[in-house]
């Protein structure tokens, strides 16, 4: 708007923490599911609010509260079956087989995340486009879109901030989002816990020649990527139409 | 049974202990060493409480210098922000109004010089700093209508800047009610 843009986008931030300190926290409260803000995330530029909803919508980093670690063990699970598919080894994890049964809980698990946020946006959508009235809304257009995205990614993630613009104390927000809060949270904590029993009543096989080796680079890229594609391919239709249509828009007017 | 009930019980107890105990207390005693022994950082003028130093006031005389705009007016009691997307139409013309108003305000400055914290609101509503820019845009309206020069004012800015936090954490700022009380002192 020709002014003097040097210290960023300043709205919704405090000047003691600037742009930069506030933009880097709200990336690191999602990854580790704290949920406490030093900003409004709701007038962040949509790049960052790209990040943010990435950072839970992964929600497999390990040191993040509620769920973390559970999810990246669901994902190095994921990660072993196929990697050991790939190259016709038989996949192990710590000395033992996985298994048809192992990898169905691992994939309920690892797709329970994306489905709980999609469909909860997918209705909510619904329902605000069926009668506009209800007045959720604090943006309009793409930014709408994220605000209701955010909502239930938020949820599912068990992580607490939001894109606070949306009027979500009613009683659509609070049932909706609290069915997924309690799915989010125990769901993903009873399967890997099956998962290790099941393990645990195996019996353990030693190293061989035909094991698949889980400590190497080539297996951390392996996981790495396993959750780059589930992460990606699940949301990425979703951050189109919301953040990244934003952006866009914002950067590459008609 | 007794196994299994006995072992929760004790975990139970010493959680309630740790949580509910200890931490409230460490939690205290931390702000028992903080600025105002834990009851906020007051300003005093001549013996009286003007005001705390986190918490942002509203100057609207043009000799004063002039806060960030608040989308709760500086109302403590209902702190927050506007939560605007910056593709909000809406938005875009409340801040366009912000840069006609204090360009009326200050005639010499062009617009290509307005920090872009002057002109959009804060996430608490009760931001108490302005960065240096920011302060330095007002001085020649404050001194004009003092009669002050504008290096005394300029100085008085440099006394008052604070540095940010480890070198790193936010600009180089300035407390706007620690500012607008030298002011009145000069």
């Amino acid at each position: 708007m020709g002014i003097d843009q040097s210290h960023g986008s300043m709205e919704g931030k405090e000047v003691r923490f600037g742009s930069h300190a506030s933009a880097y926290w709200s990336i690191v409260t999602t990854v580790i599911s704290t949920g406490s803000v030093n900003s409004m995330h709701d007038s962040s530029m949509p790049v960052s609010g790209t990040m943010q909803l990435l950072g839970m919508m992964t929600n497999a980093f390990y040191g993040g509260c509620g769920v973390g670690i559970l999810n990246y063990y669901i994902f190095i699970i994921i990660a072993v079956f196929i990697s050991g598919l790939m190259v016709g080894r038989t996949p192990e994890f710590l000395g033992r087989k996985i298994e048809a049964r192992e990898m169905k809980i691992a994939t309920i698990i690892a797709l329970l995340h994306p489905f709980l946020i999609l469909v909860g946006t997918a209705i909510s959508t619904y329902v605000f486009t069926k009668d506009p009235s209800v007045g959720w809304l604090n943006n309009p257009g793409y930014h709408g879109f994220s605000e209701m995205l955010y909502e239930n990614t938020s949820s599912a993630a068990n992580n607490g901030s939001g894109f606070e613009g949306l009027g979500d104390n009613n009683w659509f927000w609070n049932v909706s989002t609290g069915f997924i809060l309690i799915l989010g949270r125990f769901l993903p904590i009873i399967g890997p816990v099956a998962i290790a029993g099941i393990l645990a009543k195996k019996k353990y096989i030693p190293e061989s020649t035909g094991t698949l080796r889980t400590d190497t680079g080539t297996f951390g890229i392996m996981t790495y990527a396993v959750i780059m594609i589930l992460a990606a391919l699940a949301f990425f239709p979703a951050l189109v139409l919301g953040p990244l249509a934003e952006y866009f828009t914002l950067y590459h007017p008609k | 049974m007794k196994t299994y009930i006995l072992p929760s019980l004790k975990l139970t107890g010493i959680l309630i202990l740790i949580c509910s105990v200890f931490y409230p207390l460490l939690i205290t005693v931390f702000g028992w060493m903080s600025p105002g022994n834990g009851g906020g950082e007051k300003i005093l003028r001549k013996g009286s409480v003007v005001g705390y130093a986190n918490i942002g006031q509203k100057f609207t005389e043009a000799k004063y210098f002039q806060g960030r705009p608040s989308n709760c007016d500086y109302n403590a009691a209902g702190s927050g922000g506007s939560n605007k997307a910056p593709s909000n139409v809406e938005y875009l013309a409340i801040v366009q109004a912000r840069i006609d108003t204090f360009l009326i305000d200050n005639p010499t400055i062009h617009k290509s010089e307005i920090p872009s914290d002057l002109v959009t609101a804060s996430g608490s509503g009760l931001d108490p700093n302005i960065s240096v820019q920011s302060a330095r845009i007002q001085v020649s309206r404050i001194a004009m209508e003092r009669g002050k020069s504008e290096k005394e004012i300029n100085q008085l800015i440099d006394q008052l800047i604070e540095k940010p936090l480890l070198g790193i954490f936010g600009p180089e700022k300035v407390n706007v009610l620690k500012l607008n009380l030298a002011l009145d002192e000069l």
